[in-house]
């Protein structure tokens, strides 16, 4: 079982036992991408600005009132039956206090005077100083802690809360100070004198940390994210107004979808969000040929634990815009459906745009006995704004089986095939002067490959072949063939050498016509404008060569370095700047821990003075977790 | 115009529509702390005390909870009785507080062997570096039997009953190497990471290093008792593995248990822009190029070595030779 289908069996889990209707849930709030069209494009951002909206008008909750104060348990220690560990009641967590600190570092945050803790269940804790853990989910208020939930009342000294657990501590002070479990959000019922973790009630050696912001306010959804309010961030030593800032760390990789495209640098402010969604603005910079400059773009994320939806609009400070919309929605364990949805388009203010165009992918993926299948549905339509009437489709279906060992031999196999239909109106070529307006084509392909086999001394022996036949209903058959192997070897544990040749055949065969569909020709060189001669002899028939050297070597876990070296001899050659592999080619790789949240890694590659062209035209340099 | 219209009437709608996340209930501005407040009976901060001349003490020092109604607690969870007459100074001048003592501080506290009690409470807002604190368990074993609790301690059998019963988890770094058998049709020239929770998704995480075609290797150390998730890329989320079924399966879970070192043999089946047929291309924010796209870079993945731009609008081969930067490979617009 996977974390989010765990998460989800739990969820339900503690409904049972709370007596929650399901709703309380997440799937309450997992919305069928059923229902997705082109039109979310625009559907992300108006729900965004309409719960922003609503965020501004939504009045406080009320105080909980005053409840009677529970009656005194007995000192003799409650006998419990056997307890199922429940997760915490409460999905959100509003945090006021006098001085609240985040370090974000670690994930901590540490708040003093006059703390006031409100659940989203009704309970309300106050105390005088509180510790979060975010990443071990617990929280401990200390010092003239008062408890309030659901018609009880105790005071005491500290109360800690394991919320993976469902297990809180407490420590009352009644005639005398004690010791209390509590399970789950019944706090009527005080378990005496149990067992308490001995560090629940230890706050966190945090003397050589660094507090990334101090806030007035926050809201916590465990597991999360968390939001705060009338933040000051330190930077350099000053503290410098954040606004509201809100920070996601969710296990959910689908939080992490990202829809956004280009920069050189991008800064993203997320200045809202729940548990569910959250909206960032993005400060972005383009140079290159280009030279875009400064732009600002925005992105809207939604995520469930097997869905997603995230739509941007980059750049959002300028006439030609791009909307892009990502969902994905894994209905069950053997189907889910993806969506990719694009707009361009040519807008000054608000007015009507001059061009627009847009493109529309579809896909549902299905899971079979030992295969899946596949059926992609791609629309363009440049004719938005109603200047170009256009609208080519294409349908793909395609199986796809598993890896299956040839017998008790070092082999495997992996087969597939499928179809296509193309539809253009306009047309999608012409041949032999007859105008093709759509076009069927069927393909049979098939890999084999051997595992690592190992030839003597730490060195390894890899090959594999794979080869494609496509028909197509204008008759001609396309044949694909690609022959790999590699020479590996081991050296120390540290570093690794491989050589590897790769050999690519590609036909294109239709027979008496074969001239006709490829007649000699020689076209120009685009950069240089000399005709290419090489092109003269092509008749259909490509091949593609490469020898590829590569280097790793990793010294400790904190450093790895790769260095590749390739030489491409491909027929007919390629095309400079335009198409193709340049001949030869360099590439070094670095990645390096600075300090446990600081990574960077770079990387460059090097052409040879190709075309003109010798480094690769970004270097890589990246800063990440 | 009329697709506008159906987005903006859409648009309306959905606005129109709930959903959690935006009637999820907002925090209001601060509020005052609650009426009801507990009166502190902390004995003052001024009376000295007068130990008696055959007093003999026992120092303990460590951080507080609380010191409320006659009672000291510490962040051990345990509570001692406060003499009336007790002294509580500053740690470092020995001066009488400013202020109550409470929690997060730290105190120096000096018990009456006979009564038990904590005669003197010499407190700090720094750490104080003594050796009769919680982890010299011969000195806390000195004092805990002076810990005022009216319940008994019980062992709780039902906590865990399915926790993991090898050795305890310690904290210490554990050398992890991942290996990982990647498609055979995976380019050569690619780079293999792994994306993690612990790293915040970021897809660059953890660069793996080839060791032969098919495979590729990273050794990297967590805390043991980490629990995370991972999945493998190649440089983005465009190019994550999809599972063997062709679906977006649940990020794979690992959990670092206390050992020397620990090795992880993983398989991907296919990539998310793996090609499986024809017609097919990488689909996704920067297929279709314009000015503010012009390459795969920082987002996306590096294009393989061709200088040339994003491959756009694949059209079927087999029509008229393809020129250099003509038809085949580019919108034919």
């Amino acid at each position: 079982m996977g974390p989010a289908a765990a998460h989800r069996s739990q969820a339900l889990l503690i409904c049972e036992m709370q007596g929650l209707p399901a709703s309380r849930t997440k799937h309450e709030s997992h919305v069928s991408l059923r229902v997705l069209s082109g039109a979310l494009v625009a559907l992300a951002f108006s729900l965004a600005l309409t719960a922003a909206a609503r965020a501004q008008v939504t009045p406080p909750p009320a105080p909980t009132p005053a409840a009677s104060a529970a009656p005194v348990p007995s000192a003799a220690p409650t006998l419990i039956p056997y307890v199922i560990p429940t997760s915490a009641p409460f999905s959100r967590i509003n945090l006021d206090a006098d001085s609240i600190e985040f370090y974000w570092n670690r994930y901590i945050i540490e708040a003093t005077g006059h703390v006031r803790l409100q659940m989203d269940d009704g309970t309300l804790i106050t105390g005088d100083a509180f510790s979060t853990d975010l990443r071990l989910n617990r929280f401990l208020i200390a010092g003239h802690v008062r408890l309030e939930s659901k018609g009880v009342e105790y005071e005491g000294a500290a109360f800690s809360y394991f919320l993976n657990d469902g297990r809180s501590y407490f420590l009352p002070i009644l005639n005398e100070p004690d010791r209390w479990t509590f399970i789950g959000d019944n706090y009527a019922v005080p378990y005496l004198g149990r067992e308490i973790p001995p560090d629940a009630f230890l706050f966190p050696d945090l003397s050589h940390d660094a507090v990334f912001l101090t806030a007035t306010s926050a809201v916590i959804w465990p597991l999360d994210a968390l939001l705060f309010k009338g933040t000051r961030v330190h930077v350099l030593g000053m503290k410098a107004p954040g606004g509201q800032l809100y920070f996601n760390f969710s296990s959910n990789i689908n939080f992490r979808q990202n829809s956004l495209v280009g920069a050189a640098v991008d800064v993203g402010y997320p200045f809202a969000g729940g548990r569910w969604w959250y909206s960032t603005l993005h400060a972005r910079y383009d140079g290159g040929p280009n030279n875009i400059g400064a732009y600002l773009g925005f992105e809207q994320h939604f995520a469930w634990d097997n869905a997603y939806i995230v739509a941007s609009l980059n750049p959002f400070d300028r006439p030609l815009k791009q909307a892009n919309l990502l969902a994905s929605d894994r209905l069950n364990r053997n189907l889910q459906l993806d969506t990719f949805q694009q707009l361009n388009y040519d807008q000054y203010g608000w007015t009507t745009p001059v061009t627009a165009a847009w493109f529309g992918s579809f896909a549902a993926t299905a899971a079979l006995h030992n295969s899946f299948v596949r059926l992609t549905y791609n629309l363009w339509n440049y004719g938005l704004a109603g200047n170009d009437p256009d609208h080519p489709t294409n349908l793909t279906f395609q199986w796809v089986g598993f890896d299956h060992q040839l017998h008790y031999l070092p082999l495997f196999f992996r087969l597939r095939s499928g179809a296509a239909v193309y539809d253009d109106t306009y047309g999608i070529g012409t041949f032999n002067g007859t105008r093709y307006t759509n076009l069927w084509s069927t393909f049979l392909g098939g890999t084999i490959y051997t595992n690592a086999i190992k030839l003597f001394n730490d060195t390894y022996f890899v090959a594999s072949y794979d080869r494609q036949r496509t028909f197509f209903s204008l008759p001609h058959y396309l044949d694909q063939v690609t022959v790999t192997s590699s020479l590996s070897r081991l050296i120390g544990t540290k570093a690794a050498f491989s050589i590897t040749y790769q050999n690519v055949n590609s036909g294109d065969y239709a027979g008496a016509q074969q001239l006709a569909l490829y007649p000699p020709t020689t076209p120009p060189d685009p950069v240089t404008g000399l005709p290419m001669l090489g092109y003269a002899a092509y008749r259909g028939l490509a091949t593609s060569r490469g020898l590829t050297y590569q280097l790793s070597y990793t010294p400790r876990p904190t450093l790895s370095a790769s260095l590749t070296f390739a030489h491409y001899h491909d027929f007919p050659p390629p095309v400079g700047l335009v198409s193709g592999r340049p001949p030869y080619y360099f590439n070094a790789d670095l990645k390096l821990r600075l300090t446990p949240q600081l990574s960077l890694e770079l990387g460059r590659s090097y052409y040879f003075n190709w075309y003109g062209a010798k480094w690769s035209p970004q270097m890589l340099i990246q800063f990440g977790p | 115009m009329r697709i506008f219209a159906a987005l903006l009437t859409a648009a309306v709608l959905i606005a129109a529509w709930s959903p959690r996340s935006a009637a999820q209930p907002i925090v209001g501005p601060p509020t005052p702390p609650p009426v009801l407040q507990v009166i502190p009976q902390t004995p003052t901060v001024t009376p000295p005390a007068t130990a008696a001349p055959n007093q003999v003490l026992i120092r303990y020092a460590g951080q507080l909870l609380d010191v409320e109604r006659g009672y000291v607690f510490f962040t051990t969870g345990d509570s001692f009785k406060l003499d009336p007459n007790a002294k509580i100074v500053d740690y470092k001048t020995k001066q009488p507080l400013s202020r109550p003592p409470g929690a997060t501080m730290y105190a120096d506290a000096s018990f009456d062997k006979t009564t038990g009690k904590i005669v003197e409470l010499a407190v700090s807002q720094q750490p104080i570096a003594s050796a009769q604190s919680f982890d010299n368990k011969a000195a806390y074993q000195q004092i805990q039997k002076f810990a005022i609790a009216q319940s008994p301690v019980t062992a709780n059998f039902d906590q865990r009953p399915n926790a993991y019963h090898g050795p305890p988890n310690t904290g210490r770094l554990v050398a992890v190497t991942f290996v990982v058998q990647v498609p055979p049709n995976t380019p050569l020239t690619d780079s293999v990471y792994i994306t993690t929770d612990v790293a915040n998704w970021d897809p660059r995480a953890i660069l793996l290093t080839r060791i032969d075609a098919l495979h590729y290797r990273a050794t990297t150390s967590f805390r043991s008792g980490t629990i995370f998730h991972y999945k493998y890329d190649r440089g983005s989320f465009r190019t994550i593995e999809v599972g063997r079924d062709g679906m977006d399966d649940p990020p794979r879970t690992f959990t670092v248990r206390e050992a020397d070192a620990l090795r992880r043999d993983d398989v991907v089946y296919h990539w998310k822009d793996e090609s499986t047929g024809i017609g097919t291309q990488n689909i996704g924010p920067g297929s279709v190029p314009t000015p503010f796209n012009p390459n795969g870079i920082l987002n996306l993945p590096t294009p393989p070595p061709g200088l040339g731009p994003t491959q756009v609008h694949t059209p079927p081969p087999g029509f008229a030779p393809a020129p250099p930067g003509g038809a085949r490979g580019t919108l034919h617009h």
